[in-house]
C-alpha cells in the first residue's frame, strides 16, 4: 500500500484551516461564512484522523474524536441554516454587515 | 453500571427535558406552563440531590477515563443545576407574554446545561468538546428564540456565527494537542507532554486552545460578540447565557491548564493578567455609557469575566488563587442571573430590555423587587455584606500573593468606576420620579421569587461565607495536584 507521509496530510490540513478562516474573516455573507467555518472543522478533522493513524499503536481516538466532530458539526449546521432563514424572513438579506439593528 | 451512577445528575437532566416535551404534549388547557414549569424545577431539584452536594467525593474516573468525578465536578454541577434552576423560574411569565414555545425553551435551556455539566466532568478532550458544544449549540437556538423578532435573530446570528468560528479554532487546537502528545485524555496529554516540553507546534496549538475559549468566556479582545448576543435575546435566555457558559468556558480553562498542561510549567501570569486587566476596563468603561440597563449588563459581564481571569493569573499563589476563581464564577452567577431576572420584572409588552429611564420611581412602583434590585446591584459592585464583595477579596488577595500589585490597583479602580454606573440604577430608582405615563407591571410572582431567592442568596453568603468558601477550596484542590 502507497502510504502518504504525515506532513502531506498535515499540509492540506493546515491550508484547509487557513483558507476556511481568511474565509471568515472576509466574507460578509453569512451563509459563506457559514461554509468557511465547515471547511475549518474539516481540517480539523483531517488532521485528527491523521494523526490517529500514525499514531496506531494506541487505542485510536483521535477517529473516535472524529465521529463526534461529524455529528457535532451537523448539528451546528442544521441550527445555523435554521437561524439564517430565520433572519432571512424578517429581513430578505443574508449580508452580515446589512443586519445591525443593535448598535455595537 | 458504576459508570450511570458517575453521571446520575447528568442522567436526571436529560430525563428531565425528554419528559419536558412529552408533557407538553399531554398536557392541554390554561394550566400547561404551570406543569412544565413544575416538572423542569422538580427534576432540577432530584438532579440536584444526585449530585449530592455537600459530601466530599474521593475522585474517580468512569468510562474509561472519558469522565471524572471529583469535588470540582460536583462544585460546578451544583452551580449550574442552580443557575437553571432560576432562569426556568424566570422564564414562565416572559415566555407566557412573549408566546414564546415555552416547553421547547425550557427543554432546551436544560439540554445546554447538560452540555455545561458534561465540561465540569470531562476527563478527556472529546467529552470536553462534546460538552461545549451541547452547551453552546442549544444557547444558538434559546437566542433566536423569538423567530420573528429580528433584535433576536441578530443575537442568534451573531452570536451563532462568532461561537462556530472559536469552536472550528478550538477544535484544530485540540487536534494538534493529540497529535503531539498521542492521547486525547487530560492525563495523557499532560505526560506526552511532560516529554516533548515546550516546543513550537505545542505552543501553536496552545494559542489556537486559548483564543477558542477565550470566545466562549468573553475575554477582551475575543468580547465583540456578547453585548449584541446579550441585548437581543429574550431575557431569560439573556440571564442564563450570561453566567452559565461563561462558568462553563472557566471551568475547561481550569481543568485544561490545571491537568493537561501543568507539566509545561508556563508562566501564565503575565499573559492571563494582561487580558484580565483588558477585559475589566474595557467592560466597565463601556458600560458606562450605555442606556439601556439591559445592554450595560452585558457589557458589565464582560467586566466580571476580568476579575475571574485574574484570579487564573494569581495561579502562582497557590490553591486560594484557583478557589476564589471559584467563589467568584458561583458568586457572579448568582448575582447575575438574578440581575437580569429582575429586568423582567419591569418588562410589558411592546418593550425590548429595559432603558435607564423605564427604572424611575420603580420603588414606589414594586417597592420589593426594587429592593432585591439593589442588593444584587450592590452585591455587582462588591461592598460588603454581600457575596460580590468576598468574590472580589477573594480574587484581590491572591493577586496581591502573586506579586500582581499593579493588577490588583487597576481591580480597586475598575470596582469604583462600576460602583458609578451600578448605583446610578438606584439611584433611578429610588430616587427619580417617573416622567409622563407609565405602563403597569405585569404579574411577576416567579420572576420576583427568582430575584427575591437570589438577592437572599447574595446576603446570606456574604455573612455566612466560609461554607461555600471552604467548598471552593475543595474543589480546587484536584486540579492542582
Amino acid at each position: 500500500m502507497l502510504s502518504v507521509p504525515l506532513g502531506w496530510f498535515i499540509a492540506v490540513s493546515s491550508a484547509l484551516f487557513f483558507i476556511g478562516a481568511a474565509g471568515v474573516l472576509v466574507r460578509r455573507n453569512a451563509v459563506v461564512i457559514l461554509m468557511c467555518v465547515e471547511l475549518m472543522l474539516n481540517a480539523a478533522n483531517l488532521a485528527l484522523v491523521a494523526f490517529s493513524r500514525r499514531l496506531s499503536d494506541a487505542t485510536p481516538r483521535g477517529s473516535v474524536f472524529v465521529i463526534f466532530t461529524f455529528v457535532i458539526a451537523a448539528a451546528e449546521v442544521a441550527v445555523g441554516l435554521a437561524i439564517v432563514l430565520a433572519a432571512y424572513r424578517n429581513q430578505p438579506t443574508v449580508e452580515v454587515d446589512e443586519i445591525h439593528e443593535l448598535k455595537g | 453500571m458504576n459508570d450511570l451512577l458517575a453521571i446520575l445528575p447528568e442522567l436526571a437532566v436529560t430525563l428531565t427535558a425528554a419528559v419536558v416535551l412529552v408533557v407538553d404534549l399531554a398536557v392541554k388547557g390554561p394550566g400547561r406552563l404551570r406543569a412544565l414549569s413544575l416538572v423542569a424545577l422538580a427534576g432540577l431539584l432530584v438532579a440536584g440531590i444526585a449530585a449530592r452536594p455537600g459530601v466530599i467525593v474521593t475522585p474517580y474516573t468512569a468510562f474509561n477515563g472519558f469522565v471524572v468525578v471529583d469535588e470540582f465536578t460536583q462544585f460546578f454541577r451544583v452551580l449550574f443545576i442552580v443557575l437553571a434552576f432560576i432562569a426556568v423560574l424566570a422564564a414562565e411569565e416572559y415566555s407566557a407574554r412573549r408566546q414564546l414555545p415555552y416547553a421547547e425553551l425550557i427543554a432546551t435551556l436544560l439540554f445546554s446545561t447538560l452540555g455545561a455539566m458534561t465540561i465540569a466532568l470531562s476527563g478527556d478532550l472529546i467529552t470536553l468538546f462534546v460538552g461545549l458544544e451541547l452547551m453552546t449549540i442549544p444557547v444558538y437556538v434559546l437566542a433566536g428564540m423569538q423567530r420573528r423578532n429580528p433584535f433576536s435573530n441578530e443575537a442568534a446570528l451573531k452570536y451563532f456565527l462568532l461561537g462556530a468560528f472559536s469552536t472550528a479554532i478550538l477544535l484544530y487546537g485540540f487536534a494538534w494537542l493529540y497529535g503531539l502528545t498521542g492521547s486525547t485524555e487530560l492525563r495523557g496529554i499532560a505526560a506526552g507532554l511532560a516529554s516533548t516540553g515546550l516546543t513550537g507546534p505545542v505552543l501553536v496549538a496552545l494559542a489556537l486552545v486559548t483564543v477558542g475559549l477565550s470566545f466562549k468566556a468573553a475575554v477582551v479582545p475575543f468580547h465583540q460578540w456578547t453585548p449584541d448576543a446579550y441585548d437581543g435575546a429574550p431575557t431569560p435566555v439573556t440571564a442564563f447565557m450570561s453566567v452559565a457558559p461563561k462558568a462553563a468556558a472557566f471551568a475547561a480553562i481550569l481543568r485544561l491548564v490545571g491537568v493537561a498542561l501543568q507539566p509545561l510549567q508556563i508562566d501564565w501570569t503575565v499573559a492571563f493578567a494582561v487580558l484580565a486587566a483588558l477585559t475589566m476596563t474595557l467592560g466597565n468603561v463601556v458600560a458606562l455609557a450605555q442606556p439601556s440597563v439591559k445592554r450595560m449588563l452585558a457589557y458589565s459581564s464582560i467586566a466580571h469575566t476580568g476579575y475571574i481571569a485574574a484570579g487564573v493569573a494569581a495561579a502562582q499563589a497557590g490553591p486560594q488563587a484557583w478557589a476564589g476563581v471559584l467563589f467568584y464564577a458561583f458568586a457572579y452567577g448568582l448575582m447575575n442571573i438574578g440581575a437580569f431576572a429582575a429586568l423582567m420584572v419591569l418588562d410589558t409588552e411592546g418593550t425590548r430590555g429595559a432603558a435607564l429611564d423605564d427604572l424611575r420611581g420603580l420603588a414606589r412602583r414594586a417597592p420589593w423587587p426594587a429592593l432585591a434590585f439593589t442588593v444584587l446591584l450592590i452585591s455587582l459592585t462588591g461592598l460588603p455584606p454581600t457575596v460580590g464583595f468576598w468574590a472580589k477579596v477573594f480574587v484581590f488577595l491572591p493577586a496581591l500573593d502573586a506579586g500582581l500589585g499593579w493588577l490588583a490597583v487597576i481591580m480597586a479602580l475598575n470596582a469604583a468606576l462600576a460602583a458609578y454606573y451600578y448605583l446610578r440604577v438606584v439611584v433611578y430608582m429610588y430616587m427619580l420620579d417617573p416622567e409622563g405615563a407609565v405602563p403597569d407591571l405585569a404579574p411577576a410572582r416567579l420572576v420576583g421569587a427568582a430575584v427575591g431567592l437570589t438577592a437572599i442568596a447574595s446576603i446570606v453568603l456574604g455573612i455566612w461565607t466560609d461554607p461555600l468558601y471552604s467548598w471552593a477550596v475543595s474543589a480546587a484542590a484536584p486540579i492542582l495536584r
